[in-house]
């Protein structure tokens, strides 16, 4: 009842290759995102929003920000080590 | 090494005993230093202002966990049924194979075997809509955090056995730096949300000092 491994043989080149862009997109990510809620921010701050919709766009941006990552995850799951 | 291990070891991991400590046992230290130039990841481990912190553990758990598969897919030919006729981490932590579901009795098996399990059983882990819901919208479910916590104290042992058993081959394939990169970021990843308890990091706990001291 034992399925087909989960483990397939990969190069050294292709795990390096991807560990570098990976990480640097770690980084990346990390800080647009943090560079996103600054600007909303700001751009909440220049028209002089009132706390009450400040807090409800800053849940929006969150929600988005969440919706987008979970994404991301439901595509790395699912189809990267899947044998053909 | 008896206060952590000696009433309260877990069936699955047992220290093995009357084993002296080796003199060399971390030959690897002295690549530890390598890693790649990647930024502050201590502070991209940290949960984003307004996140989910289930959304967060859950994105970061599949991540590592394409990180490992890849890793260990580099060097699954030099860890075979011969080499590594135990899932061990050195000479003195062995693991044996439970799932707690359905492999309830511990079975000691070769390293590829064992982590042949291990994949299979965190990728159906990952496939299942109700531990890791894929759809906007829908919630995690109530123990989330333990089912988060138990895979990744399992790929934790995927590293530990790779450090300890196969690392002049990671050196001989030039990717010591990517490894480190690989387990810093893991490690500071499931320090900064106490993911996985201190005793089971155990085999590589210098590393873990070495690794993360510059940075803390
Ligand atoms: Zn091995």
């Amino acid at each position: 009842q034992r399925r087909e491994s989960r483990v397939c043989n990969l190069s050294p080149q292709a795990f390096k290759f991807y560990m570098e862009q990976h990480i640097e997109n770690v980084m990346k990510s990390c800080e647009e995102r943090e560079n996103r809620r600054l600007q909303l921010e700001k751009e909440m701050k220049k028209i002089g929003l009132s706390e009450k919709d400040q807090n409800q766009m800053r849940k929006m941006l969150s929600q988005k920000e969440s919706n987008f990552i979970r994404l991301k995850r439901a595509k790395m799951g699912k189809h990267l080590f899947r044998k053909i | 090494m008896s206060f952590l291990f000696g009433s309260r070891a877990s069936k699955t991991f047992k220290p093995k005993k009357h084993i002296p400590e080796g003199t060399h046992q971390y030959d690897l230290m002295k690549h530890a230093a390598a890693t790649l130039g990647s930024g502050n990841l201590r502070s991209a481990v940290m949960l984003p202002e307004g996140e989910d912190l289930n959304e967060w553990v859950a994105v970061n758990t599949v991540d590592f966990f394409n990180q490992i598969n890849m890793l260990y897919g580099t060097i699954t030919e030099m860890c075979t049924d011969e080499s590594c006729p135990v899932m061990s981490a050195g000479p003195k932590y062995e693991y044996h194979w439970a799932d707690g579901q359905t492999v309830k009795k511990p079975i000691k098996c070769s390293a590829p075997k064992y982590i042949d399990y291990l994949m299979t059983w965190v990728q159906d882990q990952l496939d299942d809509e109700t531990l890791f819901p894929s759809k906007i919208g829908v919630p995690f479910p109530r123990n989330f955090q333990s089912n988060a916590k138990t895979i990744l104290k399992r790929l934790f042992r995927v590293y530990a056995h790779i450090y300890h058993q196969h690392f002049s081959e990671v050196v001989q394939l030039g990717e010591e730096a990517h490894l480190n990169t690989s387990f810093k970021h893991f490690i500071f990843f499931v320090q900064e949300f106490q993911l996985i308890e201190r005793k089971e990091l155990a085999p590589l706990q210098e590393l873990i000092d070495k690794l993360t001291a510059k940075d803390r």
